[in-house]
Protein backbone atom coordinates (compact mmCIF):
# COMPACT_ATOMS: atom_id res chain seq x y z
CA UNK A 1 0.00 0.00 0.00
CA UNK A 2 1.25 3.64 -0.66
CA UNK A 3 0.74 6.50 1.03
CA UNK A 4 -1.23 8.45 -2.16
CA UNK A 5 -3.50 5.40 -1.97
CA UNK A 6 -5.27 7.27 1.28
CA UNK A 7 -5.82 10.21 -0.85
CA UNK A 8 -6.94 7.67 -4.03
CA UNK A 9 -9.34 5.75 -1.73
CA UNK A 10 -11.38 8.94 -0.42
CA UNK A 11 -12.24 9.97 -4.09
CA UNK A 12 -13.15 6.38 -5.08
CA UNK A 13 -15.41 6.84 -1.73
CA UNK A 14 -16.93 9.83 -3.46
CA UNK A 15 -15.84 12.24 -0.28
CA UNK A 16 -16.53 16.03 -0.46
CA UNK A 17 -13.50 17.68 -2.10
CA UNK A 18 -14.00 20.95 -0.03
CA UNK A 19 -13.62 18.65 2.71
CA UNK A 20 -10.77 16.34 1.75
CA UNK A 21 -8.84 20.07 0.90
CA UNK A 22 -9.91 21.36 4.67
CA UNK A 23 -8.66 17.93 5.98
CA UNK A 24 -5.49 18.47 4.06
CA UNK A 25 -4.76 22.18 5.22
CA UNK A 26 -5.60 21.16 8.76
CA UNK A 27 -2.92 18.69 8.62
CA UNK A 28 -0.65 21.49 7.11
CA UNK A 29 -0.60 19.26 3.61
CA UNK A 30 -0.71 20.91 0.03
CA UNK A 31 -3.70 21.26 -1.79
CA UNK A 32 -4.93 22.69 -5.26
CA UNK A 33 -7.71 22.82 -7.45
CA UNK A 34 -9.55 19.80 -7.86
CA UNK A 35 -8.82 16.31 -7.17
CA UNK A 36 -6.48 15.13 -10.08
CA UNK A 37 -4.07 18.36 -9.41
CA UNK A 38 -4.23 18.01 -5.43
CA UNK A 39 -3.40 14.18 -6.48
CA UNK A 40 -0.61 15.69 -8.57
CA UNK A 41 0.90 17.95 -5.62
CA UNK A 42 0.55 15.50 -3.05
CA UNK A 43 2.55 12.42 -5.26
CA UNK A 44 5.01 15.31 -6.09
CA UNK A 45 5.56 15.72 -2.02
CA UNK A 46 5.47 11.87 -1.54
CA UNK A 47 8.31 11.69 -4.04
CA UNK A 48 10.43 14.23 -2.80
CA UNK A 49 12.89 12.66 0.62
CA UNK A 50 12.58 16.20 2.46
CA UNK A 51 8.59 15.69 2.62
CA UNK A 52 7.53 11.93 2.09
CA UNK A 53 7.57 11.40 5.73
CA UNK A 54 5.10 13.87 6.90
CA UNK A 55 2.75 13.37 3.94
CA UNK A 56 2.64 9.85 3.87
CA UNK A 57 2.17 10.13 7.93
CA UNK A 58 -0.35 13.11 7.09
CA UNK A 59 -2.64 11.31 4.69
CA UNK A 60 -2.75 8.54 6.60
CA UNK A 61 -4.09 10.84 9.15
CA UNK A 62 -6.14 12.48 7.25
CA UNK A 63 -7.71 9.18 5.76
CA UNK A 64 -8.78 8.13 9.34
CA UNK A 65 -9.75 11.31 10.51
CA UNK A 66 -12.56 11.40 7.38
CA UNK A 67 -13.68 8.11 8.28
CA UNK A 68 -14.35 8.63 11.47
CA UNK A 69 -15.77 12.11 11.14
CA UNK A 70 -16.72 13.40 7.83
CA UNK A 71 -20.49 13.81 6.74
CA UNK A 72 -22.38 11.80 8.90
CA UNK A 73 -26.13 10.71 9.81
CA UNK A 74 -25.66 10.28 13.73
CA UNK A 75 -27.99 8.71 16.37
CA UNK A 76 -26.80 9.69 20.10
CA UNK A 77 -27.73 7.01 23.18
CA UNK A 78 -26.54 8.05 26.67
CA UNK A 79 -24.34 5.78 28.53
CA UNK A 80 -24.98 4.69 32.29
CA UNK A 81 -22.73 1.99 32.74
CA UNK A 82 -19.09 0.94 32.96
CA UNK A 83 -17.14 2.16 29.37
CA UNK A 84 -14.72 -0.03 29.60
CA UNK A 85 -16.91 -3.10 30.03
CA UNK A 86 -18.77 -1.99 27.40
CA UNK A 87 -15.62 -1.45 24.82
CA UNK A 88 -13.83 -4.99 25.97
CA UNK A 89 -17.41 -6.63 25.48
CA UNK A 90 -17.35 -4.43 21.93
CA UNK A 91 -13.76 -5.54 20.77
CA UNK A 92 -14.26 -8.98 21.94
CA UNK A 93 -18.13 -9.56 19.81
CA UNK A 94 -18.55 -6.87 17.28
CA UNK A 95 -15.07 -6.81 15.63
CA UNK A 96 -15.07 -9.96 13.23
CA UNK A 97 -12.09 -12.15 13.29
CA UNK A 98 -12.36 -12.18 9.51
CA UNK A 99 -14.02 -10.01 7.03
CA UNK A 100 -13.37 -9.42 3.38
CA UNK A 101 -12.38 -5.92 3.75
CA UNK A 102 -9.18 -6.97 5.95
CA UNK A 103 -7.71 -7.08 2.35
CA UNK A 104 -7.36 -3.20 2.24
CA UNK A 105 -8.87 -2.06 5.19
CA UNK A 106 -8.94 1.05 6.13
CA UNK A 107 -9.27 0.99 2.18
CA UNK A 108 -11.75 0.61 0.54
CA UNK A 109 -11.88 -3.04 -1.39
CA UNK A 110 -10.96 -2.77 -5.26
CA UNK A 111 -13.85 -2.75 -7.72
CA UNK A 112 -13.93 -6.46 -8.78
CA UNK A 113 -13.55 -7.93 -4.76
CA UNK A 114 -16.06 -5.19 -3.54
CA UNK A 115 -18.88 -6.45 -5.60
CA UNK A 116 -18.34 -9.94 -4.84
CA UNK A 117 -18.63 -8.57 -0.89
CA UNK A 118 -21.94 -9.21 0.97
CA UNK A 119 -24.74 -6.88 1.54
CA UNK A 120 -24.05 -7.41 5.17
CA UNK A 121 -22.81 -4.87 7.87
CA UNK A 122 -19.49 -5.93 8.76
CA UNK A 123 -17.28 -5.01 11.15
CA UNK A 124 -13.65 -4.84 10.33
CA UNK A 125 -11.64 -2.83 12.80
CA UNK A 126 -11.74 -0.24 15.37
CA UNK A 127 -9.60 2.51 16.57
CA UNK A 128 -8.93 3.61 20.13
CA UNK A 129 -7.90 6.91 21.87
CA UNK A 130 -7.85 7.74 25.29
CA UNK A 131 -11.42 9.37 25.01
CA UNK A 132 -13.15 7.58 23.20
CA UNK A 133 -13.19 3.86 20.84
CA UNK A 134 -14.64 3.80 17.35
CA UNK A 135 -15.74 0.52 16.04
CA UNK A 136 -15.84 0.52 12.02
CA UNK A 137 -18.45 -1.31 10.01
CA UNK A 138 -18.01 -1.44 5.97
CA UNK A 139 -20.56 -3.13 3.78
CA UNK A 140 -21.19 -2.64 -0.38
CA UNK A 141 -23.76 -0.53 -1.23
CA UNK A 142 -24.90 0.22 -4.68
CA UNK A 143 -25.49 3.64 -5.61
CA UNK A 144 -27.44 4.54 -8.92
CA UNK A 145 -25.64 6.67 -11.34
CA UNK A 146 -26.93 8.81 -14.61
CA UNK A 147 -25.31 10.22 -16.95
CA UNK A 148 -25.97 12.05 -20.72
CA UNK A 149 -24.28 9.78 -23.57
CA UNK A 150 -23.29 11.30 -26.52
CA UNK A 151 -26.29 11.50 -29.58
CA UNK A 152 -23.77 9.01 -31.45
CA UNK A 153 -23.63 6.42 -28.86
CA UNK A 154 -27.15 5.52 -30.40
CA UNK A 155 -26.76 2.51 -32.69
CA UNK A 156 -28.44 2.72 -36.35
CA UNK A 157 -30.47 -0.17 -35.42
CA UNK A 158 -31.93 1.20 -32.45
CA UNK A 159 -32.84 4.55 -33.82
CA UNK A 160 -34.81 2.79 -36.63
CA UNK A 161 -36.60 1.06 -34.42
CA UNK A 162 -37.24 3.78 -31.27
CA UNK A 163 -36.63 6.82 -33.71
CA UNK A 164 -34.78 9.98 -32.44
CA UNK A 165 -33.87 11.39 -29.25
CA UNK A 166 -33.22 14.65 -28.00
CA UNK A 167 -31.05 13.53 -25.10
CA UNK A 168 -29.51 10.28 -24.05
CA UNK A 169 -29.30 8.83 -20.22
CA UNK A 170 -27.33 6.02 -18.86
CA UNK A 171 -28.02 4.42 -15.97
CA UNK A 172 -25.48 3.14 -14.45
CA UNK A 173 -25.56 0.87 -10.23
CA UNK A 174 -22.30 1.19 -9.02
CA UNK A 175 -20.86 -0.59 -5.99
CA UNK A 176 -19.27 1.41 -3.21
CA UNK A 177 -17.86 0.97 0.11
CA UNK A 178 -19.40 2.36 3.14
CA UNK A 179 -17.64 2.91 6.87
CA UNK A 180 -20.07 2.96 9.63
CA UNK A 181 -19.17 4.19 12.83
CA UNK A 182 -20.40 3.05 16.15
CA UNK A 183 -18.25 4.93 19.20
CA UNK A 184 -18.30 4.80 22.58
CA UNK A 185 -17.06 7.79 23.88
CA UNK A 186 -16.14 8.05 27.52
CA UNK A 187 -15.57 12.23 27.89
CA UNK A 188 -19.50 12.79 26.93
CA UNK A 189 -21.04 9.40 28.19
CA UNK A 190 -22.62 8.59 24.59
CA UNK A 191 -23.05 5.75 22.26
CA UNK A 192 -22.84 7.71 18.81
CA UNK A 193 -23.65 5.91 15.40
CA UNK A 194 -22.68 8.02 13.10
CA UNK A 195 -23.60 6.73 9.46
CA UNK A 196 -21.90 6.99 6.05
CA UNK A 197 -22.80 7.70 2.67
CA UNK A 198 -24.55 11.04 3.01
CA UNK A 199 -22.49 11.97 -0.19
CA UNK A 200 -23.90 9.01 -2.81
CA UNK A 201 -27.00 8.04 -0.76
CA UNK A 202 -30.44 9.06 -0.27
CA UNK A 203 -31.23 9.61 3.69
CA UNK A 204 -33.72 6.81 3.53
CA UNK A 205 -31.34 4.15 2.50
CA UNK A 206 -29.12 5.46 4.94
CA UNK A 207 -31.79 5.43 8.01
CA UNK A 208 -32.44 1.61 6.68
CA UNK A 209 -28.73 0.73 7.19
CA UNK A 210 -28.58 2.88 10.67
CA UNK A 211 -32.07 0.40 12.01
CA UNK A 212 -29.93 -2.78 10.67
CA UNK A 213 -26.78 -1.23 12.78
CA UNK A 214 -28.41 -0.53 15.82
CA UNK A 215 -30.34 -3.46 16.20
CA UNK A 216 -27.17 -5.31 15.92
CA UNK A 217 -25.39 -2.95 18.51
CA UNK A 218 -28.61 -3.44 20.83
CA UNK A 219 -28.25 -7.10 20.71
CA UNK A 220 -24.44 -7.61 21.30
CA UNK A 221 -25.06 -5.27 24.84
CA UNK A 222 -28.03 -7.97 25.17
CA UNK A 223 -25.82 -11.11 25.50
CA UNK A 224 -24.22 -9.56 28.03
CA UNK A 225 -25.21 -7.18 30.29
CA UNK A 226 -28.96 -5.25 31.23
CA UNK A 227 -29.84 -3.14 28.51
CA UNK A 228 -31.51 -0.45 30.94
CA UNK A 229 -28.22 -0.30 32.76
CA UNK A 230 -26.04 0.66 29.91
CA UNK A 231 -27.63 3.00 27.89
CA UNK A 232 -30.58 5.08 27.71
CA UNK A 233 -33.01 6.12 24.67
CA UNK A 234 -31.71 8.21 21.62
CA UNK A 235 -31.32 11.59 22.70
CA UNK A 236 -34.01 14.03 21.26
CA UNK A 237 -32.53 16.69 18.71
CA UNK A 238 -36.20 18.69 18.68
CA UNK A 239 -35.68 20.89 22.44
CA UNK A 240 -32.22 21.48 20.66
CA UNK A 241 -33.53 23.86 17.80
CA UNK A 242 -34.40 26.42 19.17
CA UNK A 243 -31.74 26.94 21.41
CA UNK A 244 -29.53 26.68 19.15
CA UNK A 245 -31.42 29.80 16.81
CA UNK A 246 -31.81 32.14 19.53
CA UNK A 247 -27.74 31.60 20.25
CA UNK A 248 -26.23 34.39 18.44
CA UNK A 249 -22.73 32.19 17.90
CA UNK A 250 -22.51 31.03 14.66
CA UNK A 251 -24.74 31.26 11.71
CA UNK A 252 -28.10 29.89 10.91
CA UNK A 253 -27.63 28.10 7.07
CA UNK A 254 -31.63 27.61 6.93
CA UNK A 255 -34.17 27.27 9.21
CA UNK A 256 -38.01 26.04 8.54
CA UNK A 257 -41.07 27.60 10.99
CA UNK A 258 -44.33 28.01 11.38
CA UNK A 259 -46.16 31.17 12.65
CA UNK A 260 -49.41 31.21 14.94
CA UNK A 261 -51.04 33.51 11.76
CA UNK A 262 -50.61 29.83 9.74
CA UNK A 263 -47.84 30.70 7.97
CA UNK A 264 -45.45 27.94 7.30
CA UNK A 265 -41.90 29.41 6.23
CA UNK A 266 -38.53 27.62 5.22
CA UNK A 267 -35.78 30.07 4.67
CA UNK A 268 -31.72 30.40 3.65
CA UNK A 269 -29.11 32.59 2.54
CA UNK A 270 -27.63 31.47 -0.41
CA UNK A 271 -24.46 30.70 1.18
CA UNK A 272 -23.28 29.32 4.30
CA UNK A 273 -21.23 32.32 4.85
CA UNK A 274 -24.07 34.41 5.77
CA UNK A 275 -25.84 34.70 8.90
CA UNK A 276 -29.81 34.24 8.11
CA UNK A 277 -30.99 36.08 11.20
CA UNK A 278 -29.54 39.18 9.22
CA UNK A 279 -31.61 38.36 6.67
CA UNK A 280 -33.58 41.66 6.48
CA UNK A 281 -36.91 40.28 5.00
CA UNK A 282 -36.49 37.02 7.88
CA UNK A 283 -35.63 39.85 10.80
CA UNK A 284 -38.71 41.76 9.77
CA UNK A 285 -40.78 38.68 10.34
CA UNK A 286 -39.04 37.63 13.72
CA UNK A 287 -39.80 41.29 14.77
CA UNK A 288 -43.54 40.92 14.20
CA UNK A 289 -44.25 37.38 15.56
CA UNK A 290 -44.10 36.51 19.00
CA UNK A 291 -42.58 33.00 18.68
CA UNK A 292 -41.27 31.61 15.90
CA UNK A 293 -42.19 28.16 16.32
CA UNK A 294 -39.02 25.87 14.43
CA UNK A 295 -39.46 22.25 13.28
CA UNK A 296 -36.19 22.67 11.42
CA UNK A 297 -32.99 24.29 11.27
CA UNK A 298 -29.14 23.58 9.88
CA UNK A 299 -26.43 26.14 11.80
CA UNK A 300 -22.44 26.52 11.03
CA UNK A 301 -19.59 27.67 12.73
CA UNK A 302 -16.11 28.54 11.56
CA UNK A 303 -14.16 25.14 12.06
CA UNK A 304 -12.38 25.17 15.11
CA UNK A 305 -9.35 24.15 13.20
CA UNK A 306 -9.94 27.85 11.04
CA UNK A 307 -10.21 25.34 7.83
CA UNK A 308 -13.63 26.11 6.65
CA UNK A 309 -16.87 25.35 8.20
CA UNK A 310 -18.76 22.88 10.19
CA UNK A 311 -22.23 22.20 10.33
CA UNK A 312 -25.25 20.72 12.28
CA UNK A 313 -28.55 19.97 10.65
CA UNK A 314 -31.47 19.00 12.80
CA UNK A 315 -34.12 17.67 10.24
CA UNK A 316 -37.57 18.07 10.55
CA UNK A 317 -41.09 18.13 9.30
CA UNK A 318 -44.08 20.64 9.75
CA UNK A 319 -45.98 18.24 10.84
CA UNK A 320 -43.52 17.81 14.34
CA UNK A 321 -45.13 21.16 15.50
CA UNK A 322 -48.59 19.85 15.73
CA UNK A 323 -47.36 16.76 17.60
CA UNK A 324 -47.98 16.94 21.83
CA UNK A 325 -44.22 15.27 21.64
CA UNK A 326 -42.01 16.22 19.12
CA UNK A 327 -38.80 13.73 18.88
CA UNK A 328 -36.09 14.29 15.85
CA UNK A 329 -33.91 11.27 16.97
CA UNK A 330 -31.20 11.79 13.61
CA UNK A 331 -29.07 14.75 12.50
CA UNK A 332 -26.56 15.56 10.06
CA UNK A 333 -23.35 16.64 11.31
CA UNK A 334 -21.02 17.73 8.02
CA UNK A 335 -17.97 18.91 7.01
CA UNK A 336 -16.17 17.56 10.09
CA UNK A 337 -12.22 17.50 9.04
CA UNK A 338 -11.22 16.11 12.11
CA UNK A 339 -12.08 14.82 15.72
CA UNK A 340 -11.97 18.47 16.84
CA UNK A 341 -14.26 19.79 14.22
CA UNK A 342 -16.40 16.82 15.12
CA UNK A 343 -16.41 17.20 19.05
CA UNK A 344 -17.02 20.88 18.20
CA UNK A 345 -20.46 20.38 17.03
CA UNK A 346 -21.32 18.02 19.22
CA UNK A 347 -20.68 19.94 22.14
CA UNK A 348 -22.98 22.59 20.49
CA UNK A 349 -25.48 19.89 20.88
CA UNK A 350 -25.06 19.12 24.28
CA UNK A 351 -24.78 22.83 25.31
CA UNK A 352 -28.41 23.32 23.29
CA UNK A 353 -29.80 20.82 25.53
CA UNK A 354 -28.74 22.39 28.93
CA UNK A 355 -32.14 24.70 30.09
CA UNK B 1 -15.55 56.59 -1.19
CA UNK B 2 -17.91 59.03 0.13
CA UNK B 3 -21.19 59.20 -1.80
CA UNK B 4 -21.02 62.50 -3.02
CA UNK B 5 -17.63 62.07 -4.88
CA UNK B 6 -19.47 59.21 -6.78
CA UNK B 7 -22.27 61.49 -7.42
CA UNK B 8 -19.73 63.85 -8.89
CA UNK B 9 -17.69 61.25 -10.54
CA UNK B 10 -21.12 60.01 -12.11
CA UNK B 11 -22.31 63.79 -13.76
CA UNK B 12 -18.47 64.07 -14.86
CA UNK B 13 -18.38 60.90 -16.85
CA UNK B 14 -21.82 59.93 -17.81
CA UNK B 15 -23.12 60.71 -21.25
CA UNK B 16 -26.15 62.35 -22.08
CA UNK B 17 -26.80 63.70 -18.64
CA UNK B 18 -30.40 62.39 -18.49
CA UNK B 19 -28.69 58.82 -17.96
CA UNK B 20 -26.71 60.44 -14.57
CA UNK B 21 -29.89 59.85 -12.59
CA UNK B 22 -29.90 55.93 -13.65
CA UNK B 23 -26.40 55.69 -12.19
CA UNK B 24 -27.16 57.86 -9.11
CA UNK B 25 -29.87 56.20 -8.32
CA UNK B 26 -28.27 52.66 -8.10
CA UNK B 27 -25.10 54.49 -6.26
CA UNK B 28 -27.71 55.87 -3.59
CA UNK B 29 -29.24 52.56 -3.19
CA UNK B 30 -26.02 50.92 -2.65
CA UNK B 31 -24.91 53.91 0.15
CA UNK B 32 -27.96 53.32 1.36
CA UNK B 33 -28.17 49.58 1.92
CA UNK B 34 -23.99 48.76 2.16
CA UNK B 35 -24.70 46.78 5.61
CA UNK B 36 -27.68 44.67 4.40
CA UNK B 37 -26.54 44.42 0.52
CA UNK B 38 -24.74 41.05 0.50
CA UNK B 39 -26.23 39.81 -2.79
CA UNK B 40 -27.44 41.73 -6.39
CA UNK B 41 -27.96 40.25 -9.12
CA UNK B 42 -28.51 41.44 -12.29
CA UNK B 43 -32.76 41.75 -11.75
CA UNK B 44 -32.61 43.28 -8.30
CA UNK B 45 -30.10 45.99 -10.04
CA UNK B 46 -33.13 46.38 -12.92
CA UNK B 47 -35.37 46.91 -9.98
CA UNK B 48 -33.83 49.43 -8.69
CA UNK B 49 -32.82 51.69 -11.56
CA UNK B 50 -36.36 51.00 -13.14
CA UNK B 51 -35.28 49.52 -16.20
CA UNK B 52 -35.67 46.07 -18.44
CA UNK B 53 -32.88 47.36 -20.99
CA UNK B 54 -30.39 44.55 -20.73
CA UNK B 55 -27.36 47.04 -22.42
CA UNK B 56 -28.34 50.15 -19.77
CA UNK B 57 -28.24 47.46 -16.66
CA UNK B 58 -24.95 46.39 -18.05
CA UNK B 59 -24.03 49.12 -18.33
CA UNK B 60 -24.77 50.81 -15.09
CA UNK B 61 -23.21 47.66 -13.34
CA UNK B 62 -19.78 48.06 -15.61
CA UNK B 63 -19.34 51.60 -14.46
CA UNK B 64 -20.68 50.74 -10.91
CA UNK B 65 -17.65 48.11 -10.42
CA UNK B 66 -15.29 50.16 -12.92
CA UNK B 67 -12.32 51.69 -11.44
CA UNK B 68 -13.90 55.09 -11.49
CA UNK B 69 -16.20 54.94 -8.84
CA UNK B 70 -15.25 51.21 -7.75
CA UNK B 71 -18.49 51.40 -5.76
CA UNK B 72 -19.61 46.94 -6.64
CA UNK B 73 -17.22 44.08 -6.52
CA UNK B 74 -17.90 41.43 -9.12
CA UNK B 75 -18.23 38.22 -8.04
CA UNK B 76 -19.36 34.60 -9.54
CA UNK B 77 -21.43 32.23 -7.97
CA UNK B 78 -22.21 28.64 -10.21
CA UNK B 79 -26.11 27.59 -9.93
CA UNK B 80 -26.98 23.86 -10.17
CA UNK B 81 -30.72 22.63 -10.01
CA UNK B 82 -31.21 24.22 -6.45
CA UNK B 83 -27.54 24.60 -5.70
CA UNK B 84 -25.90 27.51 -5.13
CA UNK B 85 -21.51 27.54 -4.95
CA UNK B 86 -20.33 30.88 -4.63
CA UNK B 87 -16.72 30.35 -6.40
CA UNK B 88 -13.05 32.12 -5.46
CA UNK B 89 -11.35 34.33 -7.15
CA UNK B 90 -8.70 31.34 -7.94
CA UNK B 91 -11.33 29.19 -9.17
CA UNK B 92 -12.62 31.65 -11.62
CA UNK B 93 -9.63 32.76 -12.88
CA UNK B 94 -8.01 29.05 -13.53
CA UNK B 95 -11.27 28.46 -15.52
CA UNK B 96 -10.33 31.66 -17.46
CA UNK B 97 -7.14 30.54 -18.47
CA UNK B 98 -7.75 26.99 -19.10
CA UNK B 99 -11.67 26.80 -20.16
CA UNK B 100 -12.02 24.24 -17.47
CA UNK B 101 -13.86 24.99 -14.44
CA UNK B 102 -13.76 22.50 -11.41
CA UNK B 103 -16.21 22.41 -8.59
CA UNK B 104 -15.35 23.64 -5.54
CA UNK B 105 -17.49 20.75 -3.59
CA UNK B 106 -16.97 17.70 -5.78
CA UNK B 107 -13.49 18.69 -6.92
CA UNK B 108 -14.40 17.20 -10.71
CA UNK B 109 -15.02 19.89 -13.86
CA UNK B 110 -17.95 20.91 -14.61
CA UNK B 111 -19.16 20.23 -17.97
CA UNK B 112 -20.72 23.39 -20.22
CA UNK B 113 -19.85 25.52 -16.80
CA UNK B 114 -21.01 28.16 -19.13
CA UNK B 115 -24.67 27.34 -18.73
CA UNK B 116 -24.36 27.59 -14.52
CA UNK B 117 -21.80 30.63 -14.12
CA UNK B 118 -23.92 33.66 -13.37
CA UNK B 119 -22.40 37.17 -11.55
CA UNK B 120 -23.24 39.35 -8.82
CA UNK B 121 -22.14 42.51 -6.85
CA UNK B 122 -21.68 43.48 -3.68
CA UNK B 123 -20.73 46.45 -1.56
CA UNK B 124 -16.77 46.77 -2.50
CA UNK B 125 -14.25 47.28 0.52
CA UNK B 126 -13.79 51.22 -0.69
CA UNK B 127 -17.27 51.93 -0.14
CA UNK B 128 -17.85 49.55 3.42
CA UNK B 129 -14.38 52.00 4.72
CA UNK B 130 -15.95 55.01 3.23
Amino acid sequence: MSAIDFADGLNERKISFSLFRNALHQNDLAASLGWERTIDKLTEHLNSPKTSATYATGLEAVYVDLTLNGNKLIKVFKLLGDYDELIKHFSMELVEQKTIYDKRFPLPLEHDDLVAAPLTLSCADYYTTEDRSSFVFCSKQYVVEKEILPAESLTDNAQNDYGDFDEIYGVRKRAVQLFDVVCVDRESGTLQIRMDGLDVQKTKDIERRLLILESKVLQVIEAAFDVTKIISGAINFFPCIKKLYSSVDGRIAEIGHTTDSAGVHRGKMRTKQHDFRDDTYHAGGVAGIVELNPHMLSKCWNSPSRQGYVELVIPGTVALTSSANPTIDTAFVLSCASDIDYDFVMNKIFESMTP
Amino acid sequence: MKLDHALATIAEDIRPSENQKVFACLAEYVFAHKKDIKHLTYSSIAQVIGTQRPEMLLQVAQYLSGERVKLLEMKFELIIDDNIIPLDDETVYHAEITGSLIHPDTGYPVKDYDRYIYPYFIPSREIENG
